[in-house]
């Protein structure tokens, strides 16, 4: 799940409290309409009805406990899965060449794994020796993915001569793949190079 | 704050998965007839049957989910510190925030006669802003302010930048 969607999630839970809270505290001083304040929180018949519309009241508990797990289920899922975006999957080369024969029919088909062209791209840009690290995520469609790129670099490197370097290593990429990355997006971590502290 | 809401959002599934889990087969064992198996459910039952909806305690709990809910409220609400700064080097390039502290901290460190330099990065529209404390002779201010200028340069930040510097003689306690 990605930091949008978390904020949003906890966004509306902290509406929710909000509400239930201010909700309650009404209700508590006899000020919400409908809600006796000398009621109990739970009818005490409450028991007898469950008890008589059996089988129904324990089914549509378990259904209701089946259904909090499922979402927490999912949304842990959704916590534990590294990209927000979904990386671009094995590919048909044809995708990106096109047919070659003419009704469509070649002599067979080229699967393209994009995590190997990920991974051929960081090579390429960690042969620069001022990138000590590089991590490539591939997302969208062929032939147009979005391409984002993550660099530690030294912290002598200038970044002007960085940014040639990448851009060559990003038309090489283009070149051997067939891929025409819609959008780049670069983000540089400079090594520290001693020890300061940040505020 | 992503780091907190991250770890936030596993622990409300945790307890999403593990409470919805409990809730099923607590109301498989009534429909049984079997005994509880975590939650004591008589107790609950007399607890939940006899406090009234005008009780001082529901009224506690009622404003502590409120407060609770209102602080979850202000921190996704207001301004995050951005993890990286847009540099005008070519469309896309970012660079990472706290790596831009740190290197302007450390340009500031190299002056002689300063120590202890803390940087803050913040990032205002299409310009940046810096903000430079250290301990040191504030007559070194303007070779700081050339060193973290410098800096800047190399990091193609953008050239309208704002740079606040504040040099103290002592180390001042927080």
């Amino acid at each position: 799940m990605s930091h949008a969607g978390n904020r949003v999630l906890w966004t509306v839970i902290g509406l929710l409290l909000t509400a239930l809270g201010a909700a309650a505290a009404v209700a508590n001083l006899g000020h919400l309409p409908g809600i006796d304040e000398r009621a109990p929180l739970i009818w005490s018949a409450f028991r007898g009805v469950f008890r008589d519309i059996s089988p129904w009241g324990p089914i549509v508990t378990i259904a209701l406990g089946l259904l909090l797990a499922f979402l927490g289920w999912t949304l842990l899922r959704r916590q534990l899965r590294r990209a927000s975006d979904p990386a671009m999957d094995e590919y048909d080369l044809r995708a990106v060449t096109g047919d070659r024969a003419a009704d469509g029919s070649g002599p067979g088909i080229t699967i393209v794994q994009g995590s190997s062209l990920a991974d051929g791209l960081e090579r390429d840009l960690t042969r620069d020796p001022q990138i000590s690290r590089a991590s490539v995520w591939l997302t969208g469609d062929p032939p147009t993915p979005e391409v984002r790129i993550k660099l530690y670099v030294s912290p002598q490197a200038p970044l002007s001569t960085l940014r040639e370097y990448v851009q060559a290593a990003v038309d090489r990429f283009a070149a051997t793949s067939g891929l025409r990355p819609r959008h780049l997006d670069i983000t540089a971590r400079v090594d520290a190079g001693g020890t300061a502290r940040v505020h | 704050m992503r780091v907190v809401n991250r770890l936030a959002s596993l622990l409300l599934a945790i307890i999403l998965l593990g409470g919805g889990l409990l809730l099923a087969a607590e109301a498989a064992a009534v429909a049984l007839d079997l005994p509880s198996l975590l939650v004591d459910r008589t107790s609950w039952f007399d607890t939940l049957t006899t406090t009234t909806v005008g009780d001082p305690v529901i009224f506690a709990i009622a404003i502590a989910v409120g407060v609770l809910g209102l602080l979850i409220l202000l921190t996704q609400l207001r301004r995050w510190t951005p993890n990286r700064l847009a540099v005008p080097l070519a469309d896309g390039w970012h660079l990472h925030r706290r790596s831009v502290e740190h290197r302007l901290a450390g340009a500031a460190d190299r002056v002689p006669g300063v120590r202890d330099a803390r940087a803050r990065v913040r990032r205002h529209g299409d310009s940046w802003s810096s903000r430079i404390r250290a301990v040191g002779d504030p007559s070194a201010r303007p070779q700081v302010e050339s060193a973290v200028r410098q800096e800047l340069d190399r990091l193609a930040a953008p050239p309208a930048d704002r740079l606040d510097i504040e040099l103290s003689r002592e180390r001042r306690t927080v």
